[in-house]
């Protein structure tokens, strides 16, 4: 046997090292984490084929959207948990000076009976809504290819969370202002059997069973994400400002700077999957296929939003110039 | 020559180890391997005594001229290997 | 101010369950990734989060606790330590990182799944938090070693380790594999965060953070109980979990989850944090034994949180608690004898004195374990030093992935405990093995042990040189004894007293 070189100490991690740049925070705490993608016949150091690693395989290792180093994906934010908590820390600050300064000045009970009614059926049950992209972005953390995809989906998540969490404080204080409106007990109902809600509640069931890993990530983040976010935050906002409803204004925008951060790093996943050709007719198929539930969606919901009229109209185009832009 | 794989429990060792025995030689052989990888790297010698064989649980122990493929012992069977005096059977 | 309590508000974040009509309630939450035993969702209504916490609350203690954290990483500090810390301590940090910072990684796929298949909003909502908590974990273990790779190359095995073979690191896998990353939500809830994080990720934490702090090392010390308070927080998504399973007639089921995960968790523990806290941390800084740490955190604290819950104490228990004796003392031999394979340098820890600490808080250890020491010891003495070395390997548990080991010298009972299942035979360390292979065995049956690949030809050529190459270790980061024999003086002086007796 042959004394193999004696390996000498590095600048950074040995995957790291042949850049020609010192690696950032970001690279250093973000990088091949995912060791169940290294033998793609068997995930886990288990049997190779019981339920779970079976889950693995199918979803995940064997999907038609192939990559040879899905470790290259960056996040083009570069945020690392440290970064996260304080941006969010400081855009929740910003957020409950919002509902404090409002709450001082009695906002909700200047509101009319007519918008008070809306917020009820088209504001409050956002909740469920905004649970299942939290949900959902969980499903794309764990099945996803590259911890530098799984990374921004935990940041999704948490966002989402983050979303729920304005919609049920604000719900509790709607209720306190006006009781007979049934605000924090009539969501579910509006949520299971409202015409307003009954397709979104359908594209959002199905594309929560979609468990192709690059197809849950598609659906979530390029079709139901940007469709409900022109439909249910930035045009109900819009009308929430005709009808004197300023902080919902302001509270929708607050989410929607999330929603732009999410576009910028699903943007730069679909450009990773556009590194292979043969990726783009997939990807192609499944808009095709999610995008009518999604349009269904869209239009059910921003046919009550009467102050903005072009509300379905405008929510779809942009979604369809987002699939355009990515060349899709 | 032909390598068998087996599970030496040695005494006075903290574990089990993988020894390649030779199934044509006999079971001193075997103890031969197996007292290679323990004694004097963590089992101390113990000069004047022999080491005799025999499956885990059993008490009898196998001929020490007795060829090993002439034995019941199979790959990956776990033995001990056992110090004993030279007159004892 | 009128910002409301976060009581006023906080059900109505967790009132997010909803019976879906598109999907049905078996797609949405499907029996693979869920799991629950058949318990179905509408009684996990009762699910109640011990622990509440919300968003801008998360976000802003968060970003205070990593406001302090990372600002103890001083530069002055760290440069200092690998002057002045006794290499022993290196070699638990470098076990340490290699050991767990992609495991934590690991553990935010298992929150992840707890978030998407978790049958409770409350614990949808808390395993979120939990995801981030992971998320932070993975992040600060990295941070901190990464400074260390330019000067020594086995700090890079703090990322590299989980993606080789080396042998420490698939048994490493197995128990987070086993545990939580191949589990399914519920089963996570209880194997991850209630036996593991509740009962031993405690004591690592705790335990290295004293032993840390001791040792000067604060850097350390800080990190790792900051790490602590995160894991006390999100460990308590399984105490609500295990209450709805026994309210529901699933407690025989539970607690078979709740012992899986105990074994499991303490054959990691074990191997890992035992070594460290007798061997490796230096005498004069030891404030306890393993065992004595073992018998305050897994003995009194809990042994009590099962009680409390109403749950019987494991079949094992008695087994379970006489290996706080002996096992990791094995465990630790094994460690230092084959200490070619592993990435870090395992201190020998046997000077006179820090075998007078061994004999008195473990009485007859000179008798057992001190006779395999007096061979190798010997060895060292004379030169012989290829007789230090391994020329084999040590069968592996099918189970743990460990060596199969036990008492030496006078106590001598190591032993096989093997398991004919479908025609292969596997061998285990003990009863508590076996068992947990026999509760599920398709999730063990056609896995094979580094051994087991040896024999099927899988590692070429098969000797220790094609070993060390499938387990991807080299010269330059693989062990060898932390203090470079020096410990071996003692003996060197007087040849005749080679136990401390």
């Amino acid at each position: 046997m042959t004394m193999p070189e004696i390996l000498k100490p590095l600048k950074t991690w040995e995957h790291l090292s042949g850049a020609r740049r010192k690696p950032s925070e970001y690279e250093i705490v973000s990088t091949n984490l995912h060791y169940s993608t290294d033998d793609q016949n068997s995930p886990f150091e288990l049997d190779p084929n019981f339920d779970i690693a079976l889950w693995f395989k199918k979803y995940r290792n064997e999907s038609p959207i192939k990559h040879p180093d899905w470790n290259s994906f960056r996040d083009p934010d570069e945020i690392v948990y440290r970064t996260y908590n304080l941006i969010q820390d400081g855009q929740e600050a910003y957020v409950f000076g919002l509902l404090d300064q409002f709450s001082d000045r009695e906002h909700d009970k200047a509101l009319s009976p007519s918008w008070v009614a809306l917020l009820g059926r088209l504001y409050t049950p956002n909740r469920y809504l905004f649970h299942s992209l939290q949900m959902h972005s969980a499903y794309i953390c764990q099945m996803a290819q590259a911890s530098t995809i799984s990374n921004c989906a935990t940041y999704q998540t948490a966002d989402h969370l983050r979303w729920l969490t304005h919609t049920a404080y604000r719900t509790a204080e709607l209720a306190k202002v006006h009781g007979a409106a049934g605000f924090g007990l009539n969501e579910k109902n509006r949520w299971l059997s409202d015409p307003a809600w009954l397709d979104i509640r359908e594209l959002v069931e199905k594309a929560l069973v979609a468990w192709d890993w690059a197809e849950s990530f598609v659906v979530l983040n390029l079709i139901v994400k940007p469709s409900i976010e022109g439909a249910t935050i930035r045009s109900l906002g819009e009308s929430a400002r005709r009808n004197g409803d300023t902080l919902l204004g302001l509270l929708s925008d607050a989410q929607l700077v999330d929603a732009s951060r999410h576009q910028k790093w699903s943007r730069a996943l679909v450009k990773k999957m556009l590194e292979q050709d043969e990726n783009r007719e997939q990807l192609r198929v499944w808009i095709r296929k999610w995008m009518p539930l999604a349009k269904a969606a869209i239009n059910s919901y921003c046919q009550y939003l009467v102050e903005v009229p072009d509300a379905a109209e405008r929510s779809i185009a942009t979604v369809e110039e987002f699939h355009a832009s990515l060349g899709l | 020559m032909s390598q068998l794989p087996i599970i030496s429990n040695f005494q006075g060792d903290f574990l089990l180890q993988l020894v390649l025995g030779d199934s044509e030689g006999t079971i001193n052989s075997l103890a031969e391997a197996a007292a290679y990888h323990s004694v004097g790297r963590r089992v101390a010698p113990q000069p004047g005594k022999v080491i005799r064989v025999r499956r885990q649980g059993e008490t009898g122990f196998y001929k020490p001229d007795a060829k090993v493929s002439d034995t019941d012992i199979k790959a990956m069977d776990c033995l001990e290997f056992v110090f004993s005096d030279p007159d004892k059977k | 101010m009128t910002i409301l309590d976060r009581s006023e508000w906080y059900d109505i974040a967790r009132e997010t369950n909803w019976t879906p009509t598109f999907v049905t309630e078996e797609e949405l939450f499907p029996e693979v990734m869920t799991g629950g035993l058949g318990v179905t969702r509408d009684k996990w209504e009762k699910y109640d989060e011990p622990y509440k916490t919300s968003y801008p609350e998360y976000v802003k203690i968060q970003r205070e606790k990593d406001a302090g954290a990372y600002s103890v990483k001083a530069a002055l500090e760290r440069n200092k330590l690998f002057e002045t810390a006794d290499p022993g301590w290196i070699s638990i940090l470098k076990s340490h990182y290699g050991g767990l910072a992609l495991g934590e990684y690991a553990a935010m796929s298992a929150e992840a799944r707890m978030t998407r298949f978790g049958p409770a909003p409350g614990m949808r909502n808390m395993a979120t938090f939990g995801m981030l908590d992971e998320n932070r974990h993975t992040q600060l273990q990295l941070y901190f070693p990464h400074e260390h790779c330019s000067k020594d190359r086995q700090f890079d095995w703090a990322v590299k380790a989980y993606h080789t073979n080396e042998w420490a690191a698939i048994a490493t896998r197995r128990m987070v594999d086993d545990l939580f990353l191949g589990r399914d939500a519920i089963s996570i809830a209880i194997m991850l965060t209630f036996a593991f994080e509740t009962g031993f990720t405690n004591m690592q934490f705790l335990g290295l953070s004293s032993d840390a702090a001791e040792v000067g090392d604060y850097t350390f010390s800080s990190l790792i109980s900051s790490i602590q308070t995160d894991e006390s927080r999100h460990a308590q998504i399984g105490g609500p979990a295990l209450e709805v399973l026994i309210a529901n007639g699933k407690k025989a089921e539970a607690e078979r989850m709740v012992y899986q995960g105990i074994a499991g968790a303490w054959r990691l523990f074990c191997v890992l944090t035992g070594p460290s806290m007798d061997y490796n941390t230096p005498l004069a800084h030891r404030k306890h034994s393993f065992k004595e740490f073992m018998q305050e955190w897994i003995i009194g604290q809990f042994e009590r949180s099962l009680i409390d819950l109403g749950l019987d104490l494991p079949w094992y228990w008695d087994k379970l608690v006489a290996e706080f004796d002996y096992m990791h003392h094995a465990y630790q031999l094994g460690l230092w004898y084959w200490r070619p394979t592993i990435w870090w340098n395992p201190a020998a820890g046997v000077t006179p004195d820090e075998r007078d600490w061994l004999e008195e808080k473990y009485p007859g250890w000179n008798d057992t374990f001190g006779k395999c020491w007096d061979v190798i010891i010997e060895n060292v003495v004379a030169g012989r030093m290829d007789k230090t070395y391994p020329e084999t390997l040590p069968i592996l548990c099918n189970m743990s992935q460990l060596p199969i080991c036990a008492i030496p010298g006078n106590g001598w009972n190591v032993k096989d405990y093997p398991l004919e299942y479908q025609g292969r035979t596997y061998h285990f360390n003990s009863e508590i093995d076996r068992w947990m292979f026999q509760q599920s065995p398709e999730r063990y049956r056609d896995h094979m042990s580094l051994v087991d690949r040896l024999l099927a030809g899988q590692i070429q050529p098969p000797d220790i040189g094609g070993i060390l190459k499938y387990m991807n270790i080299a010269p330059g980061e693989c062990g060898d004894d932390a203090h470079k024999y020096a410990w071996a003086d003692a003996y060197r002086v007087n040849p005749f007293s080679k136990s401390a007796a």
